[in-house]
């Protein structure tokens, strides 16, 4: 069907018209301003043609809708931000209203970024620029980052948050994690927010086999929440609809979130089906097909190895009891600390020590993994400590590093990152020696600074498990002399004794760190001392150390210095 | 022990006598100040002595502690013995650095009975290290218990090779390590599983042959009484029929006996008692009328274990149950005696001699400043704690009084530099009707009673005396930051105090809240936030006594707006000012130890 367009004067002469502009088949007439006519040309029937126009009108006023209910929805944070930002600078010396207008600045401005993104979301994805990406990714990682995402306003209201996995045939799936992200994240915060305080949020997912290397990934998000109406529900996906009951009323949202999830959904060829009742609770089902990526597991470093697992959740003690025993890896269970300690002692006894300890995320009597991994570390530094959580890793890094912990496993696991998190444990570029891990330092140097003979043997003992080239000084002026008798970056570490004959540590390292040389500031030195009196750690740290080790050394300490600086 | 450990261990000993109160007050006021300024001089020169000692001795002593030899290694072990005896525990931090570096060697050298014997003694200094924060709401107390009973229960995972492990002394510290689990944790079920497990142990014929020389009896004793300390929980309904049972079963076997002895302890008296009221046998009326008859029955002279027991702490348990049982706090007849009995407790407080006053005297003083109960009409909570201060704690008495004086001063200057922005303070103390300058003499008075107060959470946790017999302990050094909270949690709870808590609680924290301690100071959110500004700045102009403070506040300038208020700090550029803060911070204190002497001799009518 071709249409043709043509402007006639009020004088009835054509003023402009379009190629296809037949003014035998003039459908429809339209008056301009100025007197003038425009004219529409074509083939169709005019019914069909007032029905599209009628389709076109429908379409405009929902856009006009849906700016109207946009513009209320920007210009509400955006009232708030301005107000705030005004009242702040009319309070500036009124440290508390200031902080209270900046919460409510930042507050604003997240539900319009928010709503920003929403929208621009729905308009790729109504002119079909919204690109799919295709990328191999670990279905374990995605959950443990929705996990995340979630945990915050599932806290906040109090709810329990409970996920289940069932069959998982493939770990490693190809499809947009992005995207799946963002409908997983919609789906339960819906279920968070539209759920009274202190309720029940249930998240199930698993993954089948559809053979060819392809997978169904299935989500089932449950609530006992509110509930929707068969009414609502007919509307759930048209942009801006919202619940609105008196639960309800001062829950935020854009109102574009469910309209965004079946966008996706559909794009990516799966379902979503939603069962709900009012007062009872809601189920959001969604299945996707995906390709898969398995990925061959390697256990081989960790087989003949002996793991401590401290879990008292047992649903996770049961996948570390099915994967490790599938992989015939062999394995104990501890639930409470108490239990753990008395197995460490045992194998100690027996001569038969472990490797590993997994601390997870739930022990019985404990105050926290930090401080359980704290005492391990200093008790048993022969074991490699391992942290299960579904924490986020950023927020416990620096704490978990300070207390020795390793390697990171994040919940939920499934088989394949469980072998590797403990592959990474066992390894880490390192060898053993005597069942013990140390850090792999072949090629590197370190330079021990002791004037105690018998320290100094000790220490080089510890060291030479290492691989490291161990240069020794007795005194600090030795210590000087050697570092400045090599080449920049010689060194890996520093360790020095502070009380010494002729120069003490602490006057070599200032010696060091003033010496004008590129690695000057930057070579690692640390303090070797049983001096633990705050006055003197303080000190160490002005005159340049980075850190402190008590004598006698603890080998877990070390180890975990060593490691830190390769 | 050698020669170094013997000096420290007399250093530690003259120092706790220096420290403790004058036994006769002296009639005139220049001999008071001669004795004090005797004998806070004799103090700092132990403390350098003490510092050089650890620092030449015992630090390389440590250093080289792998190839220590039996004399020097039982030579260390009999210095931290005195240092932790159980009765006047003159250096708890470092007798607890000692056995952890003893751990770490035998951990090292794979020593097990060593390590054994280690864990235990490293765990019973922890246990008493650990009632620094005690009494304290933070995460470290939570941390630290944690890691002390994690310690007494590594040892006693070793139980199961009891038969394997040929040395009974280490079989004893096996057994003593398991009974500790229950002093350490600080789980009701634990510690009631902890014991019950123990009393199985210890009364089981088979162990006993095992080791026949270890003191069974002893052990069954003392687990039962750690068993019967359970006893509150009596009252809750947290407790299985069966840990019901076992506690029941070991307060009968402590408490009856010496229920029906001639003459009966108050100390196992009253905890009969008590049981007999968490159970519901018998009344809180009755429960009243026989906790008011032991007290009534202890010697008000008393000053021995028991003398303090029954002046001390059986007047807190009084206060305790009246406050529990509210109703009774109406009764004019209760909080009458309540007060009597806190005046008596006071007395014996006082008049403690000398060598009364070893560590259960001190976890006394503790419990009196976290359990007193302030009502109307009895002794307040303000003038318990200052008698407290003054009698116990000269030196932090004047100190903070010069602090007081040097923060009024400043607040004075704030004021004069900025009408009203004390408004807020003046309206929660109540002084909106009065003139501006009584207003001013008055917010002056206030800020001055909050710099006697701003480290009064130290006493609690008995760091005071650690601080002044030698250097902290990077441990120690983490504990002391507890020191606002501890203060200001007692002091908001009582009405006489509540209004000093904000500036003891935010004189370290800075002013942007950047930075500084604790955290929970929210300095907005005080209607005293100027003068804690102040307390901060003086705090550090105090800090730093060798400086000038025409140096510090250039600092401070600096600085001002993240860490230090403008406003205080941009009075230090008033010349006058710092010339009257110099005089105070450094000059003649006769003003402050006038006013030690008087409150001392206020002291004397309890």
């Amino acid at each position: 069907m071709a249409w043709g367009y043509g402007i006639r004067t009020e004088h009835g002469n054509t003023l402009a018209k379009s190629p296809d502009f037949n003014e035998d088949r003039v459908v429809r007439r339209v008056d301009l301003s100025g007197g003038m006519t425009l004219e529409i040309s074509g083939d169709s029937d005019p019914s069909l043609l007032q029905g599209l126009l009628d389709e076109e009108r429908a379409a405009n006023q929902a856009k006009e809708r849906f700016l109207s209910s946009m513009s209320h929805d920007i210009r509400t944070p955006m009232n708030a931000i301005v107000g705030m930002t005004a009242l702040a600078k009319n309070h500036l010396d009124e440290k508390s209203r200031v902080l209270d207008a900046l919460d409510k600045i930042e507050t604003a401005s997240m539900h319009l970024l928010n709503l920003i993104n929403d929208v621009l979301d729905m308009s790729r994805i109504n002119s079909g620029r919204m690109q799919l990406q295709t990328e191999a990714f670990e279905l374990s990682e995605l959950l443990h980052d929705i996990m995340i995402m979630v945990s915050p306003q599932v806290e906040k209201k109090g709810h329990t948050l409970r996920l289940e996995t069932g069959e998982i045939a493939h770990e490693r799936l190809c499809g947009d994690a992005l995207r799946l992200r963002q409908v997983f994240v919609n789906i339960i915060s819906n279920a968070v927010k539209y759920t009274a305080d202190g309720g029940n949020i249930g998240i199930s997912v698993s993954v089948h086999d559809l053979g060819e290397q392809r997978a169904e990934l299935a989500f089932v998000c449950t609530d006992n929440g509110f509930g929707m109406t068969e009414e609502f529900l007919r509307k759930i996906y048209e942009p801006f609809e919202r619940l609105h009951t008196s639960q309800t009323a001062q829950i935020e949202g854009t109102g574009l979130g469910m309209s965004i999830v079946r966008r996706i959904v559909e794009s990516m060829e799966g379902t979503i089906s939603i069962e709900s009742e009012v007062g009872k609770g809601t189920r959001v089902e969604i299945r996707l097909p995906m390709g898969c990526e398995d990925r061959e597991t390697e256990h081989g470093k960790i087989s003949g190895r002996r793991f401590l697992i401290l879990e008292a959740d047992t649903d996770i003690q049961e996948k570390y009891a099915q994967y490790l025993s599938g992989a015939g890896i062999a394995f104990t269970l501890a639930s409470s600390f108490q239990e753990s300690l008395s197995m460490l002692t045992e194998a100690g006894f027996r001569e038969e020590p472990y490797d590993c300890i997994v601390i997870g995320s739930r022990v019985i009597d404990s105050t926290g993994p930090l401080d359980l991994a704290a005492y391990f570390h200093k008790a048993h530094p022969e074991l490699v400590l391992v942290l299960a959580s579904h924490d986020s890793w950023e927020k416990l890094e620096y704490q978990a590093g300070q207390v020795g912990i390793r390697v990171f496993l994040p919940l939920p696991f499934f088989r394949a990152s469980l072998i590797r998190a403990l592959t990474e444990a066992m390894s880490d570029s390192g060898h053993t020696s005597g069942g013990d891990q140390y850090p792999d330092m072949q090629g590197r140097h370190i330079l021990l600074v002791e004037d105690n003979a018998i320290n100094s043997e000790i220490t080089r003992e510890i060291l030479s498990v290492t691989g490291a080239q161990v240069d020794t000084a007795e005194n600090g002026r030795e210590a000087v002399d050697a570092y400045l008798g090599h080449e920049e970056g010689y060194y890996t570490v520093i360790l020095m004794d502070v009380q010494m004959p002729v120069m003490d540590g602490y006057e070599a390292t200032a010696q060091i760190r003033s010496s004008g040389r590129g690695d000057a500031e930057t070579v690692p030195v640390y303090a070797m001392t049983a001096n633990t009196f705050a006055e003197d750690i303080r000190r160490a740290k002005d005159s340049g150390m980075n850190g402190h080790l008590a004598k006698p050394v603890e080998i877990g300490s070390l180890m975990q210095v060593l490691r830190s600086l390769i | 022990m050698q020669a170094y450990q013997e000096t420290y261990v007399a250093n530690c000993r003259e120092i706790q006598e220096l420290l403790a109160p004058m036994q006769d007050l002296p009639e005139s006021f220049e001999d008071f100040v001669q004795a004090r300024q005797g004998r806070t001089g004799r103090v700092r020169q132990l403390r350098e002595e003490n510092s050089l000692l650890l620092k030449k001795h015992l630090v390389p002593a440590l250093d080289g502690l792998m190839g220590a030899g039996e004399e020097e290694l039982r030579d260390l072990t009999d210095f931290a013995g005195q240092l932790l005896d159980w009765k006047w525990n003159l250096d708890v931090g470092l007798a607890l650095t000692i056995h952890g570096a003893m751990l770490r060697r035998c951990r090292l050298l794979k020593d097990r009975n060593g390590m054994i014997r280690e864990m235990y003694q490293y765990g019973m200094s922890m246990y008493y290290h650990n009632r620094m924060v005690d009494k304290v709401e933070c995460r470290l107390r939570e941390s630290r218990h944690m890691l002390n009973e994690m310690l007494f229960t590594e040892a006693g995972t070793y139980f199961r090779y009891f038969e394997e492990i040929d040395d009974e002394e280490t079989r004893g510290y096996i057994i003593r390590s398991l009974a500790n689990i229950a002093i350490a944790s600080r789980n009701r079920k634990r510690k009631i599983a902890a014991s019950a497990r123990v009393l199985k142990i210890v009364q089981d014929p088979y162990y006993r042959a095992l080791a026949p020389n270890l003191p069974w009896e002893r052990f069954l004793r003392g687990t039962h009484q750690q068993m019967s300390a359970n006893r509150t929980e009596l009252s809750r309904a947290n407790l299985t029929t069966q840990e019901l049972a076992l506690v029941l079963e070991s307060c009968t076997e402590v408490f009856r006996p010496e229920e029906q002895a001639e003459n009966p302890s108050v100390r196992w008296l009253w905890p009969y008692y008590d049981m007999a009221y968490s159970c519901g046998f018998v009344g809180i009326a009755k429960t009243m009328k026989r906790l008011e008859g032991l007290i009534r029955q202890t010697d008000p002279e008393g000053t021995d274990m028991s003398g303090l027991y029954g002046n001390v702490q059986l007047p807190l348990y009084y206060g305790t149950l009246m406050r529990k049982h509210r109703e009774l706090c109406d009764d004019g007849r209760y909080v009458s005696f309540l007060d009597w009995a806190y005046r008596r407790m006071l007395h014996a407080i006082v008049n403690t001699p000398r060598e009364g006053m070893d560590d259960y005297y001190f976890y006394m003083l503790a419990n009196v400043i976290s359990d007193y109960v302030e009502l109307p009409g009895n002794l307040s909570y303000r003038e318990v704690t200052e008698a407290i201060l003054a009698h116990m704690e000269e030196g932090l008495y004047v100190s903070s009084l010069r602090f007081g004086e040097m923060t009024a001063l400043l607040c004075r200057y704030m004021m004069k530099q900025s009408d009203g922005c004390m408004d807020e303070a003046a309206e929660a103390l109540g002084l909106t009707e009065k003139t501006p300058e009584e207003k001013t003499e008055a917010l002056c008075d206030f800020a001055r009673l909050c710099g006697l107060y701003h480290d009064f959470g130290l006493v609690k946790m008995r760091m005071t005396r650690t601080m002044q017999a030698r250097r902290l302990l990077e441990e120690e050094d983490a504990m002391y930051c507890m020191h606002t909270v501890s203060g200001s949690d007692d002091l908001r709870s009582r009405k006489s105090t509540a209004d000093l808590a904000d500036v003891c609680l935010g004189h370290h924290a800075y002013y942007a809240g950047s930075g500084g301690y604790p955290e929970t100071y929210v300095r907005n959110t005080s209607p005293f936030r100027q003068i804690t500004d102040a307390a901060h700045v003086v705090s550090d102009l105090m800090d730093a006594p060798e400086e000038s403070l025409a140096d510090l506040a250039a600092r401070m300038m600096e600085q001002a707006g993240s860490r230090y208020s403008p406003m205080a700090v941009s009075c230090l550029m008033d010349q006058d000012l710092l010339r009257e803060l110099q005089e105070i911070r450094d000059g003649d204190g006769t003003r402050f130890e006038r006013q030690l002497f008087e409150r001392k001799r206020r002291n004397l009518m309890y």
